[in-house]
């Protein structure tokens, strides 16, 4: 069976969009197959998703599993496929069924028990979200989903296991997106903690950095 | 900066981001989005709401300092985006490594280049540096001896001459601090009280270039720096004098200009006075032959 899903890779300090597929066909023997352009960390993602998996009380398919990055000439490097391969293998082997899939691109890296690590890049990934018609949301690691969901027009989601994903995604359960806090944040977090009046003696030196401040950068 | 060790060269530079205006929402982001994409933001910490400042050490490989890789990622120059980038012991920087900020200082942005493809990443920042006056950095300081001979100072400074310190508008010394206003009394000037001047000169510069690509002083045409800041003769004579006594060059006089005209707006003054003046060409302590 095939299994699509939506997730993002980063080219710099942007995301672009990239497909996962994944198809799950009988075979003699177990094997995994991942064409696209994967680097290392991608390569090391089918033995992490492999272990997350069955640590939470999935299946690892005794099939051949071809995973597929599309577009292919885009060079992937991040450990952020995880979560999209694990769901595909789950939704290809008919493990999991889900009408969300196709309304939600998911990110992230998976440690072995089946918990979300942080992703690099979120706000960059929900930034293009955004931007995607048909999407509706994202599923954003727990801990980066606080400057995710600064960006508006999504809606960000924050999981923190594999096994919350798949109960989100087959709608056992919902789950509230997070607020954008953009204002609060600003609020919060616009102060310095530290100020020139520690800065004794040097009244020359600070008339100068204060002309250079006011000329512009 | 160019002042001995402990002077509070770092103390200065650190804290310069807290007299720039105020990080609107979208430099927020903007900031922000390249801390997410190389894993630098805090926990609990989702948004960068102040302006970054980054003092990367001096033995910063190329793209440690503009960016690269594989896949190419942003490095220091844009992790200070909207911000300061401090360069401390700047003579002891590989000399290619600063050669390669000034692109980045003239267009705000850093483009690196692969065979197949270009990435290009923000880099609009402030860029404070400082240096010892001498090999030892005891140069000229009351509290030790320096003890190097004028060969090793000359060849300490002409490490710093070139394209990149062209472009640096201001130098100035910063000295030892006396025990005495160390320890003593009355707390020095406070970053509000500086911010308001700062803010006060920056709006009558957002009046001056309203409809103009230009937006601060320091970014003025030659052109413009002949419309706006105009002397009168007694201003025409003191630059004059100075340029010829000091050796300064043609980029320095327009500096010069730009820097007083800052200076009058920070007291609201329509005409660039011979005092605005005066202090303009003290900031350009580097260009004189005071080191050799
Ligand atoms: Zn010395």
């Amino acid at each position: 069976m095939l299994a699509k899903l939506q997730t993002f890779s980063l080219l710099g300090i942007d995301a672009v969009p990239v497909e996962v597929e994944v198809d799950v066909s009988p075979a003699g023997l177990p094997k995994n197959v991942l064409v696209g352009l994967p680097e290392a960390a991608v390569k090391e993602s089918t033995h992490r998703v492999e272990r997350a998996m069955v640590n939470s009380g999935f299946v690892r398919p005794q099939s051949r599993v071809v995973i597929n990055l599309a577009p292919a000439d885009l060079p992937k490097d991040a450990a952020s496929f995880d979560l999209p391969i694990a769901l595909g293998i789950l939704a290809g082997s008919g493990q999991i069924e889900s009408d969300r899939l196709g309304q939600y691109a998911v990110v992230g890296e998976l440690a072995l028990d089946g918990t979300m690590r942080p992703t690099k890049g979120a706000l960059s990934m929900a930034m293009t979200a955004a931007k995607q018609d048909g999407l509706r949301g994202m599923l954003v690691p727990s801990p980066s989903a606080g400057e995710a969901a600064v960006v508006e027009g999504i809606d960000v989601m924050a999981v923190s296991s594999l096994t919350q994903a798949v109960s989100f995604l087959t709608g056992e359960i919902d789950i509230e997106p997070c607020p954008s806090r953009l204002d609060d944040l600003f609020r919060e977090l616009a102060v310095y903690d530290f100020d020139f009046s520690d800065v004794r003696g040097q009244e020359m030196a600070k008339r100068a950095l204060c002309v250079a401040a006011a000329g512009g950068p | 900066m160019i002042g001995p060790p402990g002077s509070g060269k770092t103390m200065l530079a650190k804290r310069m981001p807290t007299i720039l205006p105020d990080l609107n929402p979208g430099e927020s982001i903007e900031t922000t989005r390249i801390y997410s994409t190389v894993g630098r933001l805090k926990p609990g910490q989702p948004l960068l709401a102040t302006r970054p400042f980054r003092a990367p050490h001096h033995t910063i490989s190329n793209a440690g300092l503009v960016g690269g890789g594989s896949v190419p990622g942003p490095g220091e120059i844009s992790l200070a985006h909207n911000g300061v980038l401090f360069l401390d012991e700047l003579p002891e920087f590989n000399r290619q490594t600063l050669e390669v900020l000034r692109q980045p200082l003239e267009d705000g942005t850093v483009t690196i280049s692969r065979a197949l493809s270009s990435t290009t990443f923000p880099a609009n920042f402030m860029l404070i540096a400082a240096l010892n006056p001498c090999p030892c950095g005891y140069r000229g300081d009351p509290r030790r001896n320096c003890h190097c001979t004028p060969p090793q100072i000359e060849r300490y400074m002409s490490k710093i001459s070139g394209p990149l310190i062209d472009r640096i508008d201001i130098h100035i010394e910063v000295p030892s601090v006396p025990f005495r206003d160390l320890s003593g009394g009355k707390p020095g000037t406070s970053s509000a009280e500086m911010r308001e001047q700062v803010m006060s000169a920056r709006r009558i510069q957002s009046t001056r270039f309203a409809g103009s690509r230009t937006r601060h002083n320091a970014d003025m045409t030659h052109r413009q720096t002949r419309q706006f800041c105009r002397l009168d003769d007694e201003g025409r004579n003191l630059l004059k004098a100075s340029m010829t006594e000091l050796g300064l060059s043609a980029r320095a006089h327009d500096k010069i200009l730009r820097t007083a005209r800052t200076i009058a707006d920070q007291e609201a003054s329509d005409a660039i006075e011979p005092m605005h003046l005066n202090e303009a060409v003290n900031y350009r302590m580097l260009d004189r032959d005071l080191w050799t």
